[in-house]
């Protein structure tokens, strides 16, 4: 059985749901339980008591429930008695199959389209996405990729970065229910970039590029549809962030004083591929000095900034220097594997300070990160230098850079974009079908 | 009605497929329950949350009280994981019920 607090009844109510078992029984103590003395802990516990034995000794009634929803088959349809663009879009509104944006209606035509551009086949199942744990499809990602106005050819992105997303490692399960307001952002590199124009370069994380608002609103899209990520139930995010409508960025590899991200990570330049990112809106860092050290010790100091996940949380966080700000710190003889050591040393800080839920909480979320060195309790951004991520993107025209604070668990997940058979392609161009 | 109106209204095609998969992805069972907690090992799983430990601990100590006949804690490596298999392997093994924590 299950003990939870009353806020997150609504997420216990959905896993128990989509386990199958929605007659699982649960036990309620009132919300918050941070903050709360430990004499007042100890007394909800207390009061919960006969409902946890209750839970654990009493077989609940089965509960009734309808197995399997309309239709049948893993590309079932559904026939409208109106398929105009507002009908539809009221329907599916309706149903909450959506972000809260019009969708383009996903006909068989348009998704049949959108699976030609890829050599897996529609019924392929890329994993189980939490907290529905739902199977992933091929073909409810190209149904998801159209209602997000994805063109055909950016498809294997898309399927790359959820592939990318429903590794164990990325958590995708806690990045979906969390309360922090994590998102998914994709960052894409290697000539497919570059031929799908996504933006790498002005503005990156704003508007004005198709590739990039389309591509990262079809993330989001199998997020909510096939996973479950819905407000309020399975995604309590207390806020949310800017990014849950849909991120996917470039790196501004001609611009990076450095190889490209992906190199990095032990691919060929010649390959494309798409790294996986649960993060926070992006905090952005200025300074104004060309100096390098100055700007590497105000972004390791914006590493740790108060409240940042990158305090609590044992991560993989990435750091986006612009190419003005790159340049600035390669010229002082800091290649990546320079800065992400700078950026880890100097980033690091004594443990102390902090009010007693969130000393005892770091203490444990964050142990790995943890030394004592002369004496003192030393907390570090990332379990080692390698953790932190160094991109560069951004326009070439201003002294700023970012941090993007990632959730919880997750690492940086990066696929490369291949055939079926796991072969790298150069161009999507590659996977389209006559 | 307007351009924009004229467009909205156009029939595209009323058979659209379902964005969301149309089967259970997982039909799990729940364990038959015992009469009572006399004589049992109850597992608890704690989820690293501000006081969790207290809620369980405090379980743990009153079921003992009311005749469990052992306890066996455990808690998740993150609290934004979910639990590795051993530990449920455990529990399973060890216990013949359990109490898991969710949320914060």
């Amino acid at each position: 059985m299950t003990l939870v607090a009353t806020t997150f009844k609504v997420l216990a109510n959905y896993e128990r749901r989509s386990l199958g078992m929605p007659e699982m029984p649960m036990a309620i103590v009132p919300y918050p339980m941070g903050g709360v003395s430990t004499e007042e802990a100890v007394q909800r516990s207390l009061a919960a008591l006969n409902e946890m034995i209750t839970g654990l000794t009493v077989q609940p009634a089965a509960a009734v429930t309808a197995k399997g929803k309309a239709g049948s088959g893993f590309d079932a349809t559904m026939t409208l008695d109106d398929g105009s663009f507002d009908a539809v879009n009221r329907y599916f509104y309706e149903k909450r199959w959506g972000d809260g944006l019009p969708i383009v209606p996903p006909t068989q035509d348009l998704v049949q389209t959108m699976l030609r551009h890829t050599d897996l086949a529609p019924n392929k199942v890329l994993g189980k996405m939490g907290p529905s744990w739902n199977l992933t499809t091929v073909h409810h990602v190209a149904v998801n990729a159209v209602m997000a106005g994805c063109r055909p050819e950016y498809f294997p992105v898309v399927v790359a970065g959820i592939d990318a997303v429903l590794d164990p490692e990325f958590n995708i399960y806690g990045v979906q229910g969390t309360t922090n307001p994590a998102g998914v952002m994709l960052l894409v590199n290697g000539p497919i970039a570059r031929e799908l124009d996504i933006n790498g370069g002005t503005n990156l994380f704003g508007q004005g590029w198709y590739a990039n608002g389309t591509i990262g609103r079809a993330v989001r899209l199998c997020l909510m549809n096939i996973g479950g990520g819905l407000p309020g139930e399975g995604d309590m995010s207390t806020l949310g962030n800017p990014n849950k409508w849909g991120s996917c960025i470039a790196e501004n590899e001609a611009q990076s004083p450095w190889p490209p991200f992906h190199v990095g990570r032990g691919f060929d330049a010649g390959t494309s591929t798409v790294t996986a990112v649960a993060t926070a809106a992006p905090q952005n860092v200025i300074e104004l000095s060309a100096d390098p050290i100055a700007i590497l010790d105000t972004l390791a100091r914006a590493i740790f900034s108060g409240g940042s996940n990158c305090v609590y949380f044992d991560h993989q966080p990435m750091v986006v220097l612009s190419p003005i700000q790159a340049r600035h710190v390669a010229n002082g003889g800091f290649d990546r594997a320079a800065v992400q050591r700078y950026l880890w040393e100097h980033g690091k800080m004594e443990f102390k300070g902090f009010a007693y839920t969130s000393d005892i909480t770091i203490r444990k979320w964050k142990a790995a990160c943890m030394k004592v060195e002369n004496g003192k309790e030393i907390l570090y951004p990332t379990r080692t230098p390698e953790d932190i991520g160094v991109v560069c993107a951004g326009g070439n025209n201003g002294p700023h850079s970012a941090v993007l604070a990632t959730f919880n668990g997750t690492k940086l997940i990066t696929r490369a974009i291949t055939r079926a058979d796991g072969t790298p392609v150069k161009s999507v161009k590659e996977l389209q079908k006559k | 009605m307007n351009d924009l109106a004229n467009v909205a209204a156009t029939d595209l095609g009323r058979t659209l497929y379902y964005p969301i998969p149309t089967g259970d992805a997982l039909n799990l069972q729940l364990a038959k329950r015992p009469a009572s907690i006399k004589g049992l090992t109850i597992g608890f799983l704690g989820n690293l949350k501000p006081n969790c430990d207290v809620l369980l601990h405090t379980a743990e100590a009153e079921m003992m009280k009311q005749g469990a006949a052992g306890t066996l804690y455990r808690e998740k490596s993150s609290c934004s994981l979910g639990a590795p298999s051993e530990i449920f392997d455990e529990i399973a093994a060890k216990c013949q019920a359990a109490v898991v924590a969710l949320g914060d």
